[in-house]
């Protein structure tokens, strides 16, 4: 059983890892960890340094995964893009890896603030649903392998 | 990030954001703090002629691009707080001799040194993309540069009203530009002391010295140049146009024409240097990129951000004389075009990072913008005008998004050359202003919105043809290119140099 996982480090990703292993440990998966470094939307060259950072971080993270699966004796591999993190995982699930099912950990945006900050929030999200802003929205209508959404908690 | 961070005030990046902004819009409403009191100079100075304002609006975007690319060597010399904080200091004595000018030639002269403020732009990105990670940079620079624009609304808003109510009298307008001026200045030196450059610990990295922008064939090489002739050759037209309207001397106009094919054979003896070493080698193939698409985006910010700058400097005037307003209503109808800047800019760039799919969002806000001017066009004073403040702020809803969309593709294109890319497009607006402010000069306000309907329709289809959907790097492993790996070998072997 070959799982893929979209893994960006956050506290969602690594429940989804856990949660990815409780559930199909039986099925012998080999699991792929899939993280997408996105580019910087920035139009000078002032922003590079921290675009690398934010590189070696992903590495960091993807390499505690790893040990992680190693102590669960789960086989698995990663990878890291670059690019819209939307287009590069749909890519890399259809044309790179094909996997039998394809794990995303939904971000949660719980709008915090005043009301202001709390409106300003809701419409941007309200936008990002009439669009198909979020990832997992994305790759729902996309993917053409299961999916499983794990929300966050 | 969330839309909704941007009132932690508390936290550093957020703050220098906010300052950053607050030092453009000052900027812009420097700059455009003519069109709205043109018709109190009118009645205040005698021999001005409504032909010598339309010179000074040309005058007013004319030394930009020279000014950006000094700007851009002192930024990576200086970096931007101190760049921002001198420029907006110097550049209050021209505005000062503006408002206090009593003959042609000072007015005429502070005019053209004053337009080297719109460089004012590419300062303020470099220090928003110092202070922000790379995830939220495109929200920040959209929010940057759209309430940072609104600076040409408030002075269409204010200034009148300044002038006439709080001043009043002849000399009004002049008290109202100082006012400006001195508001600059004063910020300018309040912004040295209250900024740094990138969160504290931040090294100012010199960039590698680049003279001109790397290309991947012959073909692209030869497109550089020809689009690389008009980013200072369109100073010629201006010079053309002062001596047309009798200003300059035969002599002095061949001076500055040797001047500007001076400066044009230097910029392509650059890219030659450049280029050709690198094209002999051969380019590698994961290192190529279109150029096309390039042109395409200069295309486009020619004729948005062009159209913007011009429409800004005669709007005014244009409703004043439409439906004889008083200047007051007229300038707070015209900052209706700019007020839009608050949320089209960032929506611009919201839109295209949301869709999907760039290259369809930066054609649909293209071809909107060729029908708004269009209907722009049609208007005259039987209209009611309930309407034709709603067709301008349709409009410049599409203009000032297809500004954020220009400026959404441009990162994704090369990212090594982001910078320079952005540069050429940014100076492709002011040759837009330029062109059409010129063409403004023999034309009426109609036929004047149908050029633009006609600029932004061509645009469109240097899209059709040339722009690509951008394609994201990809690899099993993260890698860069393989001319990306060549860089950091001379700088690992340079700092090896250095240390020993």
């Amino acid at each position: 059983m070959k799982i893929m996982i979209a893994y960006d480090g956050s506290r969602n990703a690594r429940l989804a890892l856990a949660q990815t292993i409780t559930m199909f440990r039986d099925l012998k998966p080999v699991i792929t960890l899939v993280a997408v470094a996105e580019n910087p939307r920035d139009i000078t060259s002032g922003n590079e340094d921290l675009f690398q950072q934010e590189v070696a971080d992903l590495k960091g993270h993807l390499a505690e995964a790893m040990e992680v699966c190693q102590q669960e004796q789960i086989a698995a591999e990663t990878m890291l893009l670059e690019g819209d993190p939307r287009k590069m995982l749909l890519y890399a699930a259809e044309k790179k890896i094909h996997p039998e099912m394809l794990v995303i950990a939904r971000h949660s945006h719980e709008p915090d603030g005043g009301f202001i900050a709390r409106s300003l929030t809701y419409f941007v999200d309200e936008l990002d649903y009439m669009t198909f802003g979020s990832v997992s929205s994305f790759l729902a209508r996309r993917i053409q392998c299961p999916l499983l959404i794990l929300p966050s908690r | 990030m969330k839309v909704a961070d941007v009132f932690h005030v508390k936290n550093p990046e957020i703050r220098a954001l906010h300052l950053t902004w607050i030092a453009f819009f000052i900027t812009f409403y420097v700059w455009f703090n003519m069109a709205p009191l043109a018709s109190s100079m009118l009645k205040s100075v005698n021999w001005l002629t409504a032909d010598d304002l339309r010179l000074f609006a040309i005058c007013n975007v004319a030394l930009t691009i020279p000014a950006r690319i000094i700007v851009g060597m002192a930024l990576d010399r200086f970096g931007p707080r101190r760049v921002f904080s001198v420029l907006m200091v110097l550049m209050s004595i021209p505005a000062l001799v503006f408002a206090f000018g009593n003959t042609m030639t000072q007015l005429l002269v502070s005019r053209l040194v004053l337009s080297s403020i719109g460089a004012s732009f590419v300062v303020g990105i470099h220090m928003t993309a110092m202070w922000f990670k790379p995830k939220d940079i495109g929200f920040a620079e959209g929010f940057y540069a759209g309430w940072g624009n609104f600076g040409s609304a408030a002075a269409a808003i204010t200034l009148p009203t300044i002038a006439l109510q709080m001043y009043g009298g002849e000399d009004g307008w002049r008290w109202a530009i100082a006012q400006s001026a001195i508001v600059m200045a004063a910020y300018g030196v309040y912004y040295w002391f209250a900024i740094t450059d990138g969160p504290v610990g931040t090294v100012h990295r010199k960039p590698r010295k680049a003279v001109a922008l790397e290309v991947s064939s012959w073909g692209d090489m030869i497109k550089l140049i020809l689009w690389t002739i008009p980013l200072v050759g369109v100073l010629g037209i201006l010079v053309w146009r002062i001596e047309n309207m009798g200003y300059l001397s035969a002599t002095g106009a061949a001076i500055c024409y040797t001047m500007i094919v001076a400066i044009v054979c230097y910029q392509i003896i650059q890219i030659l240097r450049v280029n050709v070493p690198l094209l002999k080698q051969g380019v590698p193939e994961d290192d190529k990129y279109p150029f096309n698409s390039v042109a395409a985006l200069n295309s486009t910010y020619f004729a948005n951000f062009g159209a913007e700058l011009a429409v800004v400097s005669m709007l005014p005037m244009f409703f004043e004389e439409t439906w004889s307003l008083s200047a007051t209503a007229a300038g707070l109808i015209a900052a209706s075009f700019a007020f839009v800047n608050l949320v089209a800019r960032p929506m611009g760039g919201l839109v295209s990072d949301r869709m999907g799919n760039r290259r369809f969002v930066m054609l649909s806000y293209m071809f909107g913008i060729s029908v708004g001017f269009a209907l722009m066009g049609l208007m005259n004073s039987n209209w009611p005008l309930i309407i034709a403040v709603g067709i301008t702020v349709f409009t410049s809803f599409f203009v000032q998004g297809a500004e954020g969309a220009t400026f959404g593709i441009i990162p994704s294109i090369k990212r090594r050359l982001t910078g320079q890319i952005s540069g050429m497009a940014g100076a492709y607006g002011n040759v837009g202003a330029v062109v059409y402010l010129t063409i403004f000069t023999f034309v009426t306000p109609t036929q004047f919105f149908y050029i633009i309907a006609g600029g932004a329709f061509i645009s469109w289809l240097l899209c059709m043809m040339w722009l690509k959907e951008p394609e994201s790097g990809f690899a099993d492993e993260y890698q860069v290119s393989s001319v990306d790996l060549q860089i950091e070998e001379e700088e690992r072997r340079r700092q090896a140099a250095a240390i020993s």
